[in-house]
């Protein structure tokens, strides 16, 4: 901020103080009267974004609506607590003995997790029932050692959407982490 | 030019790590805001175990602005809103930072408005206020939320906006004072703004904050350089050129401020201070070149030429403001008649920045200089060069202006590509990236902040229309699988017609019907031979068969013996199957009552199979909203092409105005040269005339008059 402002104080008031004898003084009498025009098309541009923004909101709502109804949709989420004792690398998930994702995590999203992030790993379709889902996380541990967590869960799907959350979770009285899962309810 | 350069890259860092800052601020300050909303709203029994859902939500909206797509971000708080019905006070904030971010700055700041409504009226922050009588965390984050907007509505050159935003700050703490006066300044210059009176946060981490920073001492000394007050600001500029100081006293919320998308990563590599080191030796160098520069002038305006040489003596060469020092150098040099000096300096000056105004001065001073000094012919001979020099600058501004007036594209002129482009994955609603042409005059034309404003809002339109491009990809993509969802939906209704699914299931409920017939009502009534399995069924069937053969033997032999021994075997058969009877008919119970759940379901599932079958609704209503989107799609396109024709439209005149300007100018200067070179020639056919005069005596002279 400091460095722009200054430079800003600097253009303004060095123009107008500095080297009148120079006769280098733009006139800018022309250009204000488009200023009106031009703030017209910004604000128009900002109406174009808002737009944008929403249609983006409308397609990714649609297709979520129509890959993953509501009745079917089971989505699973990773999050991070701290992260000291364990620098997530990558994941694995199977539901039902079957491969579903995986995912290599690159240093900034493991820094978006570790500041309170919460990542989206998974989002599919399951049928009515008893399903079990195990996932499998490689990372280092605290003395940077490749190691593994994972954790199998055991959920009921109805007809409502299932959402569920993978914490890695720091525990100080074992210095380890350990995976615990949430199923959420709403 | 370099001084331009270097203020656009400035203009760069700063636009980028501004908008982050507020982000991050809003994401670690509001936690706190909603802890005291949650604590007093969330009755705690009946809420144990339900998810906080919209904190669930709002932390996914992190994930990807932490890796600083903001888009991403912005479009999953949008969703959450959609999900929640509305937003809690964090999420309005955050929401604002995130519009602030891509640009959408009437949006951010009608959410903040709104937040500042809540704070005003919401009974949690009036008791947290009177409780503590301090200023509460949620107006801090207000007001760095607005210091961001002004900050943004000043590089866009929308001054009345900045003046209207300043007036909603009620308050300013010390550790934001700097900030606030500097905004203040640039939005009401030259009036004098009323700035607030700063006060200390009382459990702020910044206590000793300096609150005549270097900008605001420099600042003052402008004013007073302007009232022409110059024994008032002389004190202040010494000061200034030799200060040394460290931003070591920059709040947590403040170093994070200076975090940008592109090095988000950055801040803990950078120490607690958040603070670049050579961001840092930067504005160290900035504000000492400046304040000598300015020093230097003052001097030249009280006409104290000696002072102003000995100031810039020592001025570096490489600081931004190298030209306009290196022009005052050599005006002072030859006030205090230090010719070669001067002249030595005036030469780099027209050899150096070919396309500066100044440039352009020192060449008429280089030759008046040359007149004086050296010989009226050496004088007219510069003259020439300099007339020259007008002329090559008039036709290759020509040239540029031919060159620009038949472009389509008026971003054809760079081939700069930015390293930092984001991934291709990430559609993006706008950029902080600065238009860099290749040509001179283009970038001497963007120094104007307007114009430059304008183009950047040009490179916003190609990202956006970047971003339309793709949505309308995944819209066919939508389009194509709502078509194939449609023909397998025909297809298995097809194979449902071909098979009566409510015979089959009427089938099999009658065989069901059946197993429970033979199940005895009464738990009592012990038929234990129902639930035999196969090898007692065997040993049943030998039994009755054996019987049979007794029975037929009976009056021909003495059956005795084997009746008793059948008896026996059947007697243990029978306490086998009688022992095993009640786990036997609690088994087949439960399979029942498997079997019938399984029938319910398999019949649920025929209704709801044939409701699908029979309504196209879904599909319908999918089809429709892709369609709506495609039509949004095309007027979007239309609208990006016609705003962006607009624009160039603006550009254009705007450029065509500053080439008028620069040819005006340089006609001036060539104008000037001209009558320069005839004064030169008129004294020297007087120089001539007395010359010849000297060689040939009067009375000669007489004699030719004579003869």
């Amino acid at each position: 901020m400091n460095v722009y402002l200054f430079s800003q104080v600097v253009k303004r008031l060095c123009l107008c103080l500095l080297f009148s004898c120079a006769c280098v003084m733009a006139d800018n009498a022309d250009l204000t009267n488009n200023l009106k025009p031009n703030k017209e098309l910004a604000t128009e541009l900002e109406q174009l974004k808002s737009e944008i923004l929403k249609l983006n909101r409308e397609l990714f709502i649609l297709e979520e609506d129509l890959l993953f109804p509501a009745s079917t949709q089971i989505a699973v989420f990773v999050s991070v607590d701290i992260g000291r004792f364990f620098t997530i690398d990558s994941v694995e998930l199977k539901i039902n003995e079957k491969d579903v994702v995986g995912f290599l995590y690159t240093e900034q999203q493991r820094k978006s997790l570790e500041q309170g992030g919460i990542q989206r790993l998974y989002l599919g379709n399951l049928k009515m029932g008893t399903h079990q889902l195990t996932a499998i996380f490689t990372g280092l541990d605290g003395e940077g050692r490749t190691t593994k967590r994972a954790i199998t869960h055991q959920f009921e799907k109805d007809d409502e959407t299932v959402m569920i959350e993978l914490k890695i979770e720091d525990h100080l009285s074992n210095y380890r982490t350990e995976i615990v899962v949430e199923e959420w309810v709403l | 030019m370099f001084e331009n350069e270097v203020n656009e890259s400035i203009i760069v860092l700063i636009k980028n790590a501004s908008c982050s800052m507020l982000l991050v601020l809003l994401c670690f300050m509001s936690l706190s805001i909603i802890a005291n909303e949650k604590l007093s709203t969330i009755d705690p029994d009946r809420e144990i175990n339900k998810t906080v859902y919209d904190e669930k939500l709002y932390r996914q909206a992190l994930y990807f602005y932490f890796q600083a797509d903001y888009t991403q971000a912005l479009r999953q708080v949008s969703i959450n809103k959609i999900r929640l019905g509305s937003l809690n006070s964090k999420g309005r904030l955050f929401t604002a930072g995130l519009e602030l971010a891509v640009g959408l700055q009437h949006q951010a700041r009608n959410t903040l408005l709104t937040f500042q409504n809540d704070v005003e009226n919401s009974l949690v922050f009036e008791k947290y206020n009177k409780r503590t009588g301090q200023f509460t965390q949620q107006n801090e984050l207000l007001l760095v939320a607005l210091l961001q907007l002004i900050e943004q509505n000043i590089q866009q050159g929308q001054l009345s906006q900045a003046k209207e935003n300043l007036q909603h700050i009620e308050q300013i703490p010390t550790q934001y004072y700097q900030q606030y006066h500097v905004l203040s300044q640039l939005a009401y210059w030259p009036e004098s703004p009323k700035l607030l009176s700063p006060f200390l946060i009382a459990d702020s981490e910044n206590q000793n904050i300096e609150i005549t920073s270097p900008y605001i001492q420099m600042n003052r000394a402008l004013r007073y350089f302007e009232k022409a007050e110059y024994d008032l600001a002389i004190p202040l500029l010494l000061t200034l050129k030799n200060l040394h100081w460290q931003n070591n006293d920059v709040s947590f919320w403040q170093s994070l401020f200076n975090r940008s998308p592109d090095n988000a990563l950055s801040i803990d590599e950078r120490g607690s201070e958040g603070v670049d080191k050579n961001d840092q030796r930067i504005q160290n160098q900035a504000v000492n070149d400046y304040a000598r520069l300015l020093l230097a002038q003052l001097f030249v305006s009280q006409e104290n030429y000696q002072k102003a040489f000995n100031e810039l003596e020592s001025f570096p060469e490489h600081s931004p403001y190298a030209e306009s020092a290196l022009f005052l150098f050599a005006f002072s040099a030859q006030k205090i008649k230090q010719y070669t000096i001067a002249l030595n300096l005036f030469n780099l000056l027209t050899k150096e920045y070919t396309y500066s105004n100044l440039a352009w001065q020192s060449g008429q001073l280089l030759a008046s200089q040359i007149t004086e000094q050296k010989s009226l012919a050496q004088g007219l001979a510069l003259y020439q060069q300099m007339d020259e020099f007008y002329q090559d600058r008039l036709q290759s501004l020509k040239l540029f202006e031919a060159n620009y007036n038949d472009s389509i594209n008026l971003l054809a002129f760079s081939n700069h590509k930015t390293n930092k482009s984001p991934p291709s994955n990430i559609m993006q609603l706008s950029s902080n990236e600065q238009y860099m042409p290749d040509s001179k005059w283009l970038q001497k034309a963007l120094s104007d902040v307007e114009l430059s404003g304008i183009y950047h809002e040009l490179i916003e339109l190609d990202i956006l229309e970047e971003h339309i491009k793709q949505l309308q990809k995944k819209n066919y993509w939508l389009a194509d699988t709502i078509s194939l969802n449609q023909q397998r939906k025909s297809k298995v209704a097809k194979q449902q017609a071909q098979k009566n699914y409510h015979e089959e299931l009427q089938k099999l409920t009658h065989s069901r019907d059946n197993l429970h017939q033979q199940l005895p009502d009464d738990k009592n009534v012990k038929d234990n031979q129902v639930f035999a399995d196969k090898v007692e069924r065997k040993l049943l069937t030998r039994i009755e068969k054996s019987q049979s053969i007794i029975n037929n033997l009976v009056g021909h032999k003495n059956t005795d013996s084997y009746q008793t021994r059948l008896n026996r075997v059947d007697g243990v058969l029978a306490w086998q199957l009688n022992q095993s009877y009640p786990q036997r008919r609690w088994q087949h119970q439960k399979q029942l009552k498997q079997i019938d759940n399984l029938l319910v379901q398999a019949n649920n599932q025929l209704v709801h199979f044939e409701s699908l079958a029979k309504s196209n609704n879904r599909l319908k209503l999918l089809t429709g909203r892709q369609q709506s989107a495609q039509q949004q799609i095309s007027v979007l396109l239309s609208s990006v092409k016609t705003l962006r024709a607009q624009k160039s439209e603006n550009i254009r005149t705007k450029v065509a105005s500053f080439v008028m300007r620069q040819n005006t100018l340089l006609k001036q200067h060539s104008l000037a040269t001209k009558k320069a070179m005839a004064t030169v020639l008129e004294k020297m056919l007087q120089q001539d005339k007395r010359i010849e005069k000297q060689l040939v005596p009067d009375d000669m002279n007489t004699v030719r008059a004579e003869f």
